[in-house]
């Protein structure tokens, strides 16, 4: 059985889990009301976005964006071919990109995404667009260490690589 | 005159009991992360699920993609290999310890699965599981099946369209054959004319 990170050998229980609870708002929008700067619509900027306040993004952003001690929304009319670092990160628009969540990260389902997710929580609603991969690990210093081929099978051409295949284990 | 809204033709979901997932976790060591690859849409249910466990989970919706390849590429004598080259294109690090192809397998030709076993076992390691639900049934749904996991025997079933197509009904010798260094270690037959295969790379 798997280890599981909160309660050591349990399985999880076989109740069927409870749907989410339903936000006061609509999920298509940002909670209004909340101070945080805004990059409006008809905003396009180009490099790297670095600050102290939350952000929502609606315009459209090109590089990077690092707010680590802050949340960063990219709203549904939000264009970003960026990595986005941010304390709790909620995507309604488009990313192509990592995103590194300190807290969270939460992909609505109007969002497109397409790179990776680092977070210890992330959610992620049906309907969500979403190609890459969800690092849940919890010990990264392990986990970083890669998993090591034992693999004699043909890597197809075009991904071909000079490398040597080897053997062993990933614990 | 009135619109109508468009008539949901999808099909009620139902719980399930699964042999197959039960065994590709329940033989699975407890003391390590994992590396699990979900050849199934981004859902909810699914990444709530592994959320549990220490696991890096990448999702790669393939049939969709597949299905978008496919129609912008004009064939030619090696499209498979190129196709599913493309497709399957992960960190050269990556290797994957679970592979989680649902009902996949129903949706390719011989050649297609051929293709796509190939790829999928630059990725693999020795011990590197895949699961793979394969309908035995004269005819599936239109479009694969949604599969939100619940517990590690219990899934959700979600047939997407009540529209259907001819099921290719895989051998299990043509299985065998194409598979490769996949073996089978588990098969299940279930009540609904599903063969659950939990396939080990050797």
């Amino acid at each position: 059985m798997i280890w599981k990170k909160s309660d050591g050998d349990n399985f999880p229980t076989q109740t069927p889990m409870q749907p989410p609870p339903q936000p006061s708002v609509p999920r298509s929008q940002p909670p209004p009301g909340k101070d945080r700067a805004l990059i409006g619509p008809s905003i396009e900027i180009k490099g790297s976005l670095s600050g102290s306040e939350d952000l929502l993004v609606e315009g459209r952003v090109e590089g990077k964006i690092e707010l680590a001690q802050h949340s960063v929304t990219i709203g549904t009319n939000g264009h970003i071919k960026a990595d986005i670092q941010g304390r709790n990160i909620i995507v309604m628009g488009e990313v192509e990109g990592n995103i590194f969540g300190s807290e969270q990260i939460v992909l609505r389902q109007s969002s497109t995404v397409q790179g990776n997710l680092v977070a210890p929580r992330v959610s992620l609603e049906d309907g969500a667009n979403f190609k890459g991969s969800v690092d849940m690990t919890s010990k990264p210093a392990v986990e970083a260490k890669p998993l090591l081929r034992d693999n004699t099978a043909m890597k197809p051409p075009s991904q071909q690589l000079p490398r040597q295949d080897k053997t062993g284990d990933k614990a | 005159m009135t619109l109508s809204a468009p008539r949901d033709t999808r099909v009620s979901p139902a719980v399930c009991k699964s042999l197959g997932l039960h065994a590709l976790l329940d033989r699975v060591r407890d003391d390590r992360s994992y590396s699990i690859l979900d050849l199934g849409p981004a859902l909810e249910a699914n990444v709530r699920f592994w959320s549990q466990f220490s696991c890096s989970l990448n999702i790669h919706d393939f049939y969709r993609s597949f299905r978008q390849q496919k129609a912008a590429v004009v064939p030619e004598e090696d499209s498979e290999e190129t196709t599913f080259s493309a497709l399957l294109d992960f960190s050269d690090e990556e290797v994957f310890d679970i592979i989680l192809a649902w009902d996949l397998f129903n949706y390719l030709d011989l050649r297609e699965l051929e293709a796509l076993v190939r790829g999928l076992s630059w990725w693999c390691r020795r011990g590197t599981r895949l699961f793979a639900l394969i309908s035995s049934l004269p005819k599936i749904s239109a479009s694969p099946m949604v599969f939100r996991i619940l517990n590690c025997e219990q899934m959700i079933y979600e047939i997407p369209t009540q529209a259907t197509r001819p099921c290719p009904c895989h051998l299990p010798r043509d299985i065998a054959r194409l598979m490769g260094r996949f073996k089978v270690s588990r098969s299940f037959l279930s009540r609904h004319g599903i063969q659950e295969y939990v396939f080990v790379f050797e």
